[in-house]
């Protein structure tokens, strides 16, 4: 196939994703060695990282085009897990 | 998508893979959630000492660790769009980039570790470090079995015409290196990042 061809595979929502992930990974790194933090910084980052892998599971596992029980299945573990875990770190 | 979709059908929504591969995707994912919630207990009980042992990880190797995995699972997203186009030249290289990917986040990760033990750190030195070596390392375990699946995808990508079968392996395989990947974003910040 040419190079073409291979570019239009690219354009898409996921690359789109994938860039804006980068670019929050940068800047989550940033802030974590340049700025001080305290519990609502902590709650902040661990829902940033829900949030990719919220994106993740949406458009890398196409879970955007799955069954509403697999959906509302992932979404709800994951709501869950940030619920129970910022608990857990604020109550500490 | 599968080519048994009818036509006019009013909604195709499709699960990736196999339903009986979410059971195992969730379970793999609970087990992660669990030792986080684990990890995030016990700091309670000592934050100085996990405060003190996240401040010797690489935050830098960390972040270099995401966007490796982020971008192998780009393309392994859009090999999975070149097979379904019958694409079996393109897909194999993307597998393969992936496959390199996974291999410098193992590099990457050995190297952490080895520095950690060169400084005479083991799982056992504390609490932190415990988790640290247990929750990295069954990640690492998971990562290692996605190598070989990336592996079985490249060789199954250059078959041409796949069945709807044939196909939803490899959805599988995907789905199971994004897990990969989602696992991390959730490890990352919890072990190298909150303060």
């Amino acid at each position: 196939m040419n190079a073409r061809s291979t570019t239009s595979l690219f354009r898409t929502r996921a690359t789109v994703i994938w860039a804006a992930f980068v670019a929050a990974t940068v800047a989550s790194w940033w802030l974590g060695t340049h700025a001080s933090s305290g519990e609502a910084a902590s709650v902040g980052v661990l829902g940033i990282g829900c949030g990719k892998a919220l994106f993740v599971g949406l458009d890398f596992m196409e879970l955007r085009h799955a069954p509403r029980w697999l959906q509302a299945t992932f979404v709800g573990w994951l709501l869950a897990v940030f619920v129970v875990l910022s608990a857990l770190l604020i109550a500490g | 998508m599968t080519a048994a979709v009818a036509p006019g059908a009013r909604d195709a929504r499709h699960v990736p893979g196999e339903a009986g591969l979410w059971v195992l995707i969730l379970g793999e994912m609970s087990m992660f959630a669990i030792y986080f919630a684990m990890f995030l207990l016990d700091r309670q009980d000592d934050v100085p000492t996990f405060r003190a042992g996240q401040q010797t990880l690489s935050q830098g190797f960390g972040a270099i660790n995401t966007v490796v995995l982020l971008t192998s699972s780009l393309l392994v997203y859009v090999a999975l769009a070149a097979v379904r186009r019958g694409d079996h030249v393109l897909a194999p290289k993307l597998f393969a980039g992936a496959l390199v990917l996974a291999g410098v986040f193992y590099v990457v990760k050995a190297f952490e570790w080895s520095e950690k033990l060169s400084d005479g750190i083991v799982p056992t030195t504390d609490d932190f470090y415990g988790y640290y070596f247990v929750i990295t390392g069954l990640h690492l375990a998971h990562v290692v079995v996605g190598m070989a699946v990336l592996a079985v995808l490249l060789v199954r990508s250059r078959r041409p015409d796949p069945t709807a079968g044939q196909l939803a392996v490899i959805e599988g395989g995907a789905v199971w290196w994004h897990m990969v990947d989602l696992n991390w974003m959730l490890l990352f910040p919890l072990l190298y990042l909150v303060h």
